[in-house]
């Protein structure tokens, strides 16, 4: 998307992205935390392991914005995407069928700490 | 919004009964039928607020609306039948949508960005907005009002292929579906497959086969 890369997303032309957590293939696991307010990563993913798609560019973070704050730090907002029968366990479809979702950096981690996580009670 | 205001305000607000108003473009109830519904009432009084701040203008709130008005699933259709006839168009499109849908004199604006997502024989795409109902509405205009419930809402992501079938679209179980949640700065349109027997048609003609929905992927476009 080279509208993405020369920065041209969100107004901030001429501005290079910065670099990037994560990278197209890289394991991410979404964030459970509970959140107040303005809140764009839908509950249905959080805790879930996904695969980066895309990585879709440098925005200013929409959970500030909408509380009149400037949005900065901008977040890189990636496409994630996700098996639905990881998502839901009697997800009535085929293996083959996926979601995707497009998340901010500040709501991904490496999914090593979310396999300890997972282990602990 | 920025702009040099020179709307005159010398109105009281106080005391002022609607339609007293000296506005160049006094907004129109879209229902008159009936007492306004609390949010009715709460649209209107922070719409005067802010024409009254000299934050927006009426003539501003109106421009917008002739906008919005001005974009149409007819103009997605467009769109689709030239990524069809056109594959240097479509790559464009694909790569970069506002650069392609400039280059057909169509402005996205700046609230948010655009992606298209291409319909394949190995993957059906369908586009939801789950936290709320982002739409691209400077390309297909206002959204159904199904797109905006929230059993559609909910549903898409656990029963897609449920979903579909409820719209007529089953999808083989050989074809993957994609859902798209669509819950940040970009919005969704699907790129659906043209139909089989439509080589000779012209752009118009295979315009006239896209519908929204086929754009939303709750549609296939045929051609008997």
């Amino acid at each position: 998307m080279s509208g993405v890369m020369s920065g041209v997303m969100s107004g901030s032309v001429g501005k290079p992205m910065r670099t990037t957590r994560y990278r197209p293939g890289d394991s991410v696991r979404v964030d459970d935390r509970d959140v107040a307010g303005h809140c764009r990563a839908p509950w249905y993913l959080r805790g879930q392991i996904g695969v980066i798609s895309e990585v879709l560019g440098d925005f200013r973070d929409p959970e500030r914005l909408a509380y009149h704050r400037p949005g900065v730090p901008r977040q890189i907002l990636y496409k994630v995407r996700f098996k639905q029968t990881d998502l839901w366990p009697d997800y009535p479809g085929p293996a083959r069928d996926r979601l995707e979702a497009d998340l901010t950096e500040n709501w991904l981690q490496a999914p090593v700490s979310a396999k300890r996580k997972a282990k602990s009670p | 919004m920025t702009h040099d205001h020179d709307h005159p305000h010398d109105h009281s607000h106080g005391d002022h009964s609607h339609g007293d108003h000296d506005h160049p473009h006094p907004a129109q109830r879209d229902h008159d039928a009936g007492p306004m519904g609390v949010y009715e009432v709460m649209e209107e009084a922070v719409r005067l607020l802010l024409i009254e701040k000299g934050i927006l203008t009426d003539a501003e709130i109106a421009a917008q609306i002739d906008l919005i008005d001005s974009r149409s699933p007819a103009l997605g259709a467009k769109v689709v039948a030239r990524a069809w006839t056109d594959a240097a168009f479509k790559q464009r499109l694909l790569a970069d949508c506002r650069a392609a849908l400039m280059e057909m004199q169509i402005d996205i604006g700046q609230i948010a960005e655009f992606k298209v997502v291409e319909n394949t024989p190995e993957t059906h795409n369908v586009i939801v907005c789950t936290l709320c109902s982002c739409y691209p509405k400077l390309l297909l205009g206002i959204p159904p009002a199904w797109y905006k419930n929230l059993a559609y809402r909910s549903r898409t992501v656990v029963d897609p292929r449920g979903v579909l079938a409820e719209f007529g679209v089953k999808v083989p179980k050989s074809q993957e579906v994609r859902v798209h949640d669509s819950t940040a700065d970009l919005r969704y349109i699907v790129l659906p497959m043209r139909p089989k027997g439509t080589e000779k048609l012209d752009e118009p003609a295979l315009a006239a086969l896209v519908s929204r929905d086929a754009m939303i992927g709750t549609a296939i476009p045929t051609y008997a």
